[in-house]
């Protein structure tokens, strides 16, 4: 029955449910690849570059157990190097997209009117681009560097995070909190950060970690197609566009950056789901 | 005569994590063939669930225990497709929402003519034919039309109509309705009331009527059960029931509702302490021993349900208990009267529209050179509008949906800007204010809101919400601010450990007491409340409305008292003013507006209020049943179209203004002064 | 009929901000079109000389009416690396394309909407979990890596389907579809999950609704309500979730034309940005996304028809 929760009023006081052990997990095999990725450097068996020309086009092994690539460079060392690649990447990318887009979303909501409608239809030319084509246009431009992918990345993501940002700020406008506020004559800044915004960041959390992981897909699609990062750094998408002449003969150079890209990625995905959940458990039942 | 309808022992529990939740615990009842049997309760006592589990409709999280008869079988040994057969077939039900009720996406016709074809298998055109039919017998002007309508196009009360249509089409011996009127203005209800009144006689079908509204389950029923904590407590035929109610909660209940009449500034509401005992967690003993001030140790011992003087009761000191306890007159404090003469708060031909679609939406395509124009939609909220609120003063102000009191109750707050005209607040029109001075004003003037849960910051503990204002408006230190704190909660009747709780652990009612509080903590003179209690259940908000008075005559506070809800303001209020659509119809001191109510729809307003002690009241309900709703003049005056007193063509072409009777009772009408039948 | 209008004029405003922006930024670069031709012999003289012969050394303005002037007649430039006219290049390279896109489409609206209601309507029992959790992983990985499995596992060790290239009508029927199967089945299975993932949410949804609880009461068994009454209601998101698709599809046909080397329009883009080759660049940026909006618009309408609000927003009485 659709509303039958409202029918008894029940007024426990006690604090939220817990998180569901798929989404702990999910955060536990995420910690555990953030981890691995900080440390690469020491635990890495060999450094990301180092040929073993003798040894090339091995499979997996005692010695290289991943396998070694064209240039004879283990595979695993690699891979386990190249998670610090797409994770920075994906973080950078979703910091620059939250800086600017949580402003953006919330200016648009609380003000509406024409500064409302100039920002929406800003960022509707924005949306109107796919976004791997937005960004291949931008990196078309600029010169070839990580952070600078990182960047467009977070600017094509700002409409999608702007757009949550200004939703969730409509709703809370209509809450009369914000009315009471104003009739304490209470400055902009105060109801911006202190009734708006904690009310805010939840969804914000959430949405980041869903842009996060579209980072980091973005990232490895762009690095394959060859714009972005560039040989001879170690990075997914780079591997796997090797990998892709050398499949029938190697085919361990795609499958271990491959499986290993992504796990990264649904583990993202479940934390932001879970976390979805979590905080907003009547929405999310669906 | 067998019972149509006969529940034994009924008991629905919900499976929850935590806890499971016992929804309705025990009811036993019979509906004979013909009869109108109303089903009582607040929220939380289980009367919607009952309705669930008739119509199978609870859901895999449920338990049911107990019988369900309906025209001898039990319809819990029936199989799936034979109970689904009875449901729209010989089952009709209408439920609470028609809003939500109706797929958006299906005409009104193809709704009604559903059952037809599904359980009399009518051929589709035929069903259409006998859904047009059946939407003219609900007093339905224009049936085709509307049965090709979505529901987005239609209004409240006729959606309700279809749907009530879409439940008799097949001519079921039992009709279930689900609070069928709570979320319709009291015009509109005071007409589906007496529609279904109407069905009643011609179909001679058995009503099971839920309601949380004693008025409106007097007008159509002839028994009344009365529920609390998913039991029933009382049983009995209604006129009686109502005018000599025996159960406690019973008595409790009827004293505590507002009549609909000058409450003056000495009564109080008598009230029920307390709250419902939560469905998780039941004591054996009577569910109500802790808030009857009848209370005895015996009362802890299991209650059963017996018969004693043509009622059926669960207290076993039912014949000796006496009325409820009546609440002790108050001697007010504060002089109403203003100290300078001047009035506190003043509107002058105040106005306000707004622009209906805008940005895209708004460009309209014109034949002159530039070939669009921006013209967004106009809706007048707020028609040049002039009341007066002295200090210490009530104001009470009545209207229906659509109405603008609340718009206006912004307006004098300056928390929307006026289109025309101008608010003045001790002789300042609002918008010259500006830096210290309009500080000063916010602190003078608050707002209270209908729905307490979204006016308290969610994330805030109950203390730091309160704190704010003080630290706003005082300059006081960090011990002195926790101290005012407490003496704010104390003020609203909470204990001091609630600082730290937040909005989530609060009930309705306590949540209200919070943001009174807040209101309070700038020392203000003024508070507009918008529908304080129209979202609380009767035996709280007669405890509201109490501590409202008394902050009242404790501060010498003026209120702009706004509520769609006659008797709650005729408790309150002063003086009332009626709205129409952005106008005012009426205004004059409490025991004009009731007693000696001059403007059509005044009356009309008077008339529609369901009764307890008067049952003819419903029926009749001022305008036909077939009058349109809605009017789109944009001149004369706003009420014309369902005026049942109009005069002819000075209605439609002037705008009446409003012109004093009495020295305190004016209205704004082209009729003449003579009393009108 | 007003609403369609309105929606085409915002549409037409969109495409010209769009053209700006691109010609914007393309126009911006230190080095230009006459850099990359010239080469190494670049000097200032001759670069001066080949932007007048270019045109390239006339006000901004002028440069963006002109080249716009010359798209709406389908003349899309000359190719600085190719030296050729860019027209008779895009259309073929879009056709094949939309032999692509066009079957995923279809198979995505298709697998994801029976996938989405089947899980809706066995909420939280097995089917559900089980689809929900393939829902994760397809969204998860991208496409050029299912590609590369793909590969691997149909043509590398099954050798039943080829691994690149493309092949025409004229080379017979089953040659052009097997070129095809790989890069659509890759396509879908990623492509997929976004529509069931609505399908499923908004159906349960909508099954949980009020109007939907009035069915039931109303005796109606249970596979006539989801029929009837929810999915009428529940199909208006998806609607919306496959425009936004689109997006995806554009960046996944970049993608999997580069895993497949099949000669579409994708490729035609990478090729174009990886030399430089800005006038081709500009152009293939512009079709795409042009044919992007006017998608959009479609499903813009296609809402706005079958959502009674939009189509009827009048009131009665």
């Amino acid at each position: 029955m659709a509303d039958r929760l409202t029918e008894i009023e029940e007024v426990v006081p006690t604090r939220r449910r817990g998180l569901p052990p798929g989404v702990i997990l999910a955060a536990g095999v995420l910690a555990t690849i953030v981890l691995a990725a900080t440390l690469s450097r020491w635990l890495a068996p060999f450094p990301a570059d180092q040929m073993h020309i003798k040894e090339r086009l091995t499979g997996p092994s005692l010695t290289y157990w991943a396998g070694t690539d064209e240039y004879g460079r283990d595979v695993f060392s690699r891979t386990l190097i190249g998670a610090q690649l797409s994770l920075l990447l994906g973080f950078v990318a979703t910091a620059i997209a939250l800086l600017l887009a949580v402003p953006l979303g919330l200016a648009a909501g609380y003000c509406r009117g024409w500064v409302d409608e100039l920002t929406m239809r800003g960022l509707d030319v924005v949306m109107s681009f796919p976004s791997l084509l937005f960004v291949l246009l931008i990196l078309s431009v600029l010169p070839v560097s990580p952070m600078l992918t990182a960047a467009a990345i977070g600017v094509v993501f700002v409409p999608h995070v702007a757009r949550v940002a200004r939703s969730v700020t409509l709703g809370l406008m209509s809450d009369d909190f914000i009315v009471a506020a104003h009739a304490r004559g209470e400055r902009l800044s105060y109801i911006l950060f202190r009734e708006l915004l904690p009310n805010l960041w939840p969804f914000i959390v959430v949405e980041g970690s869903l842009r996060f992981a579209f980072a980091i897909l973005l990232g490895a699609v762009l690095s394959f197609l060859g714009f972005g990062v560039q040989p001879p750094a170690a990075d997914w998408g780079l591997m796997l566009s090797n990998a892709r002449d050398f499949v029938d003969d190697a085919p361990w150079m795609a499958i271990v950056p491959g499986i290993a890209m992504s796990l990264t990625v649904i583990a993202v995905s479940l934390l932001g789901e879970g976390l979805r959940q979590h905080l907003d458990p009547a929405a999310a039942q669906s | 005569m067998a019972a149509l309808l006969e529940l034994h022992h009924l008991a629905v529990t919900y499976a929850n994590a935590a806890a499971p939740l016992r929804a309705v615990r025990d009811v036993s009842l019979a509906l004979a063939p013909g009869r109108a049997l109303g089903l009582v309760g607040e929220s939380g006592s289980g009367k919607s669930t009952i309705a669930g589990a008739i119509l199978d409709l609870l859901g895999p999280g449920s338990d049911i225990a107990g019988k369900i008869v309906f025209e001898g079988d039990d319809l819990r040994k029936l199989a799936a497709h034979q109970r689904r057969r009875l449901l729209g077939r010989r089952i009709g039900t209408v439920f609470q929402d028609p809003f939500t009720a109706l797929n958006p996406s299906m005409t009104i016709g193809s709704h009604v003519a559903e059952p037809l074809v599904l359980h009399l298998s009518l051929s589709r055109r035929a069903a259409l034919e006998r859904a047009c039919e059946l939407l003219a017998d609900m007093h339905i002007l224009r049936p085709r039309e509307v049965a090709a309508a979505y529901p987005h196009e239609l209004s409240g009360g006729m959606r309700q109509r279809a749907l009530i249509a879409a439940a008799i089409a097949c001519e079921p011996s039992l009709l279930i309705l689900d609070e069928p009127t709570t979320a319709l203005d009291v015009t509109v209800e005071a007409r589906i009331l007496a529609l279904l009144a109407e069905l009643r006689h011609r179909k001679s079908a058995s009503l099971l009527f839920i309601s949380h509204n004693l008025g409106v389950v007097r007008a159509i029923c002839d028994d009344i059960a009365v529920l609390y904590a998913g039991e029933i407590v009382e049983f009995g035929p209604a006129a009686d029931l109502l005018l000599r109610p025996r159960h406690p909660y019973t008595k409790g209940l009827l004293a505590s509702l507002p009549p609909l009449a000058p409450g003056g500034r000495h009564t109080r509401l008598p009230s029920i302490g307390g709250q419902p005992p939560s469905a998780a967690r039941y004591e054996p003993g009577c569910a109500f021993r802790a808030r009857c001030p009848f209370a005895e140790p015996r009362c802890e011992e299991t209650q059963v349900l017996r018969a004693f003087d043509g009622r059926r009761l669960r207290c076993w000191k039912a014949e000796r208990v006496q009325d409820w306890p009546k609440v002790a007159s108050v001697v007010p404090r504060v002089s109403v009267m203003a100290q300078n003469g001047e009035p506190l708060l003043r509107t002058v031909e105040i106005g306000r529209s707004f622009r209906t679609g805008s940005g895209l939406a708004a460009l309209r395509f014109s034949r002159r050179l530039p070939f669009i124009r921006y013209a967004p939609n106009h809706l007048v909220a707020v028609d040049r509008l002039s009341l007066s609120i002295e200090s210490g003063e009530v104001l009470g102000l009545v209207g229906e949906s659509g109405s603008g009191k609340s718009t206006l109750g912004r307006l004098a707050l300056r928390l929307l800007n006026r289109s025309t005209g101008k608010v003045e607040f001790d002789g300042t029109d609002l918008m010259e204010l500006a830096g210290s001075p309009l500080r000063r004003f916010r602190g003078e003037a608050q707002i209270i809101f209908q729905n307490a849960g979204s006016s308290l910051n969610p994330r805030l503990s109950v203390g730091t919400t309160l704190e704010r204002p003080v630290s706003l408006f005082e300059n006081l230190g960090p011990q002195e601010r926790r101290r005012r704190v407490l003496q704010l909660l104390e003020m609203v009747r909470l204990p001091s450990a609630f600082r730290e709780r937040y909005p989530h652990q609060l009930s309705g009612g306590e949540k209200q007491r919070v943001a009174i509080a807040r209101a309070l903590a700038t020392r203000p003179r003024f508070i507009v409340c918008d529908e304080p209690v129209s979202a609380l259940d009767v035996s709280v908000q007669a405890a509201i409305v109490n501590l409202l008075a008394d902050l009242r005559d404790e501060f010498g506070l003026a209120y702009l008292f706004i509520s769609h809800d006659l008797a709650v303001v005729a408790q309150l209020s002063d003086r009332i003013a009626v709205m129409y659509r952005g106008n005012l119809c009426e205004t004059g001191s409490t025991a004009d507006v009731l007693m000696r109510a001059f403007h059509p729809y005044t009356r009309m307003l008077l008339a529609s209020v369901p009764g307890i002690a008067d049952k003819s009241r419903a029926a009749t309900a001022g305008a036909p049943l077939n009058a349109p709703m809605h009017d789109h003049s944009r001149t004369g005056c706003v009420f014309q179209a369902r005026c049942p007193h109009k005069i002819g063509s000075i209605c439609e072409t002037t705008r009446p203004l409003l012109r004093p009777l009495s020295p305190t009772h004016s209205i704004a009408c082209h009729l003449d002064a003579s009393p009108v039948q | 009929m007003i609403y369609v209008a309105k929606r085409l004029g915002y549409i037409a405003a969109i495409l010209v901000a769009m053209s700006l922006l691109v010609f914007l930024v393309t126009h911006a670069l230190p080095e230009n079109t006459a850099g990359v031709i010239l080469g190494e012999y670049a000097t200032p003289e001759t670069r001066a000389a080949l932007e007048h012969k270019l045109g390239l050394d006339l006000p901004i303005s002028v440069q963006y009416l002109r080249w716009a002037a010359g798209f709406l007649h389908g003349d899309f430039g000359q190719s600085v690396i190719l030296e050729q006219p860019i027209t008779p290049i895009l259309w073929p390279a879009l056709g094949r394309s939309a032999l692509i896109a066009i079957p995923t489409l279809l198979l995505v609206s298709v697998v994801g909407i029976s996938i989405g209601v089947a899980a809706a309507v066995q909420h939280d029992r097995t089917f559900d979990r089980i689809a929900t959790i393939s829902t994760y992983v397809a969204v998860s990985v991208p496409e050029f890596f299912w590609g590369l499995l793909f590969i691997l596992v149909f043509s590398s060790y099954f050798k039943w389907l080829p691994t690149s290239g493309a092949a025409s009508l004229g080379d017979g029927v089953w040659p052009m579809l097997s070129h095809l199967i790989l890069p659509v089945a890759t396509l879908t299975f990623g492509l997929q999950a976004h529509v069931s993932r609505m399908t499923r949410s908004s159906t349960v949804e909508a099954l949980r609704s009020d109007y939907v609880r009035a069915a039931r009461a109303r005796g109606m068994a249970e596979r006539t309500v989801i029929l009837r009454h929810a999915l009428r209601n529940a199909m208006l998101p998806t609607i919306t979730v496959l425009a936004q698709d689109l997006g995806f599809l554009i960046g996944g046909i970049v993608a999997v034309e580069t895993v497949f080397a099949y000669p579409g329009i994708g490729r035609l883009l990478v090729y174009s940005i990886s030399r430089h080759d800005l006038p081709l660049m500009e152009a293939v940026i512009l079709v795409v996304t042009a044919i992007y909006c006017i998608a959009n618009l479609a499903a813009d309408l296609l809402y706005g028809w079958f959502n009674p609000r939009i189509r009827y927003g009048r009131s009665l009485d």
